[in-house]
């Protein structure tokens, strides 16, 4: 009996040797080829206009440098608007090449691992996710020309691409272009409109939110309607979001006739809904943004829970030029209620950029990013419940811009 | 010579004469710009397959297969020329495509625009755009939309001498190596004389922004 547990335990010994063996390399192989499996991702921008990617677990607290810890992304230039990120892997479609990409940061470095060719998919109006694999994109505008749209597989970066049965742009206008889609069941709702650019008038939009709803996945019309009240239902929800489903399945947007979207200003930006047992838009629902305490034009909207949403507005008084309205820090930060239409006010610096990813929801809280362009570049975190807003993590080192804030893994 | 997807192709397999060689990897060379790629013409993404394979094996191996003794020179084109199809790769594919715009060099040769001082900024012009240059005043009088670059920091008055409506007039400091766009903004409301750091393109409308990039090529 001895005899036979010597033995033993002398094999024992070298089944843990090899494990041992096995888990310091595996450990090994982790270190020099490590894929994150942070929670968060940032897209910095530094003074002298160069992309950094970050990722972290916190958001809380602390400072951190994300050009220093980050990873630089040489090209393509001001890609940030048009990211996805999804499951730790990044996508754009590169505009010189219109190749979706699919990317990870790798270690030190970004890492390009497959690509579709999406012919005239550069600078999508419109790009995200369907399901966990499923991009949907809607190209950009292309004149008096049917739209297209893309559906890409991400884990084969397999795609079908085809046109959408849209109305085309008419006199006076010459393009088009789609600020949202909204699925339910085998429907799908689009939001868009019409736009004129030319030397005589300069730029505009049709004073008109239109929508259409269409079978899916055929894609066939079934009904199109129109608001006069706005123009620019949606986004170019890469850079900035602005719809949103609640917790009875409504589905709201906000219009943009602000001069960095609509440029129709004298009509009101407005948050607009879909009840989730109708087809139509509910016509009845028009919470002016415009005319409420807020008094200004609103380009981005998230949702908080319990019938509250974040709206991010200018400020009309703070610039009087298209090239103040860019350069200088007047955007400001309410809670709005979505039933009562009550305002309130955060008492955040005022920030820059009429588009960021600058929000995310996680649980009740939201965090914030702000990059008011005298350093205070900052996360901040306001809980809803309670209406609070604390300062969470700080950002150091030359930033200019923190473009971009989001999960990194759902 | 111009070089052809054909060209690029027979490059590849080693079929090139000397001077075919030359003009692909001197095409390579020079490509500074990320070009567009044209409609329709190439299978782009069997010519970015054929172009990942290319970098993958040793360039000085394709060349050897050609049974041509290298000289030096010749030994750093290829090997500099793999290294511009890496960079290249890295935004996948290309071709060289003039731009809508007029580039400088044409503007030299051309009457588009008057007093052009190629020393002081590099400039395109877009679609049905003129300018004049009075380097006295350093004011440049435009009409339509331009695209300048300049070459030194310095104080650069713009104008804007086309549409119905009153001369607009701007005085900007412009930074060197910087590139900037000079447009009249226009909606039904509000007209401004915008200059522009590229940078910062992305506040404009969307279809505005996208319109310059077409018309530029950035």
């Amino acid at each position: 009996m001895t005899g036979r547990l010597r033995k033993n335990k002398g094999s024992i010994a070298s089944i843990i040797g090899v494990l041992l063996m096995l888990l310091l390399l595996s450990t090994s192989c982790k270190q020099t080829n490590s894929i994150s499996k942070k929670k968060y991702s940032f897209f910095i921008m530094s003074n002298d206009q160069k992309q950094y990617l970050w990722q972290t677990d916190s958001l809380d607290a602390g400072t951190a440098n994300p050009i220093e810890e980050g990873v630089q992304l040489e090209h393509p230039p001001r890609i940030w608007y048009y990211m996805l990120v999804k499951n730790g892997f990044y996508y754009y479609v590169d505009p010189k090449t219109e190749y979706f990409v699919k990317g990870q940061v790798i270690g030190d470095h970004f890492e390009r691992l497959d690509s579709v060719y999406l012919k005239s998919f550069s600078y999508p109006d419109n790009a995200l996710f369907m399901d966990a694999d499923t991009v949907f994109l809607v190209n950009h505008s292309v004149g008096i020309q049917p739209k297209r749209y893309a559906k890409v597989n991400v884990a084969d970066m397999s795609a079908i691409v085809d046109t959408l049965a849209l109305p085309l742009p008419r006199p006076p206008f010459g393009n088009m272009s789609v600020g949202f889609e909204f699925w339910r069941d085998k429907q799908l709702w689009m939001g868009y409109t019409y736009h004129f650019n030319n030397r005589e008038n300069g730029f505009g939009s049709a004073d008109t939110v239109y929508i259409a709803r269409m079978s899916y996945p055929e894609m066939k019309i079934q009904h199109i309607e129109k608001d006069p009240r706005s123009t620019y239902p949606g986004n170019v929800n890469t850079a900035q979001q602005n719809t949103f489903l609640d917790e009875q399945g409504d589905f709201y947007f906000l219009s943009c006739p602000g001069i960095a979207r609509g440029a129709n200003p004298n009509q009101p930006t407005a948050i607009y809904r879909i009840k989730a047992d109708e087809q139509v838009l509910d016509t009845g629902y028009f919470f002016n943004i415009s005319t409420s305490p807020i008094q200004n034009h609103a380009y981005g909207l998230w949702y908080l829970g319990n019938h509250k949403a974040l709206l991010r507005s200018e400020r009309k008084d703070l610039f009087n030029t298209f090239e103040e309205h860019y350069l200088l820090a007047h955007i400001e930060y309410y809670e709005v209620d979505l039933r009562s239409k009550a305002v309130h006010k955060l008492d955040l610096p005022l920030d820059r950029g009429s588009s960021r990813t600058c929000v995310l929801i996680q649980d009740d809280q939201a965090y914030i990013t702000i990059n008011d362009g005298k350093g205070n570049n900052d996360v901040w975190i306001y809980r809803s419940k309670v209406q609070s807003l604390t300062k969470g993590l700080h950002l150091e080192g030359d930033i200019d811009y923190i473009f971009r804030l989001e999960k990194l893994y759902d | 010579m111009k070089v052809s997807k054909k060209l690029i192709e027979r490059y590849h397999l080693g079929r090139c004469s000397y001077d075919e060689e030359e003009a692909v990897e001197q095409w390579l060379l020079d490509t500074q710009d990320t070009p567009l790629f044209p409609e329709g013409i190439l299978d782009k993404e069997t010519t970015k397959v054929e172009i990942w394979e290319q970098l993958r094996r040793d360039t000085l191996q394709a060349a050897a297969r050609k049974g041509k003794r290298l000289s030096a020179k010749r030994y750093l084109k290829v090997y500099a020329g793999a290294a511009a199809i890496a960079l290249l790769l890295l935004t996948t594919l290309f071709w060289n495509q003039k731009p809508t715009a007029i580039s400088t060099a044409e503007l030299a040769r051309s009457t588009k625009i008057t007093g052009l001082n190629t020393e002081l900024f590099d400039i395109e012009l877009g679609r049905e755009s003129e300018a004049t240059f009075d380097s006295k005043n350093e004011l440049l009088d435009f009409c339509g939309i331009i695209k300048i670059t300049p070459k030194k920091s310095m104080r650069l008055s713009f104008a804007n001498f086309c549409g119905s409506h009153d001369e607009l007039k701007k005085e900007v400091n412009v930074t060197g190596g910087t590139t900037y766009f000079a447009l009249d903004l226009k909606n039904n409301e509000h007209t401004e004389l915008l200059v522009m750091d590229e940078d910062l393109l992305f506040e404009l409308p969307l279809l505005l922004r996208n319109s310059l990039i077409s018309e530029f090529g950035i």
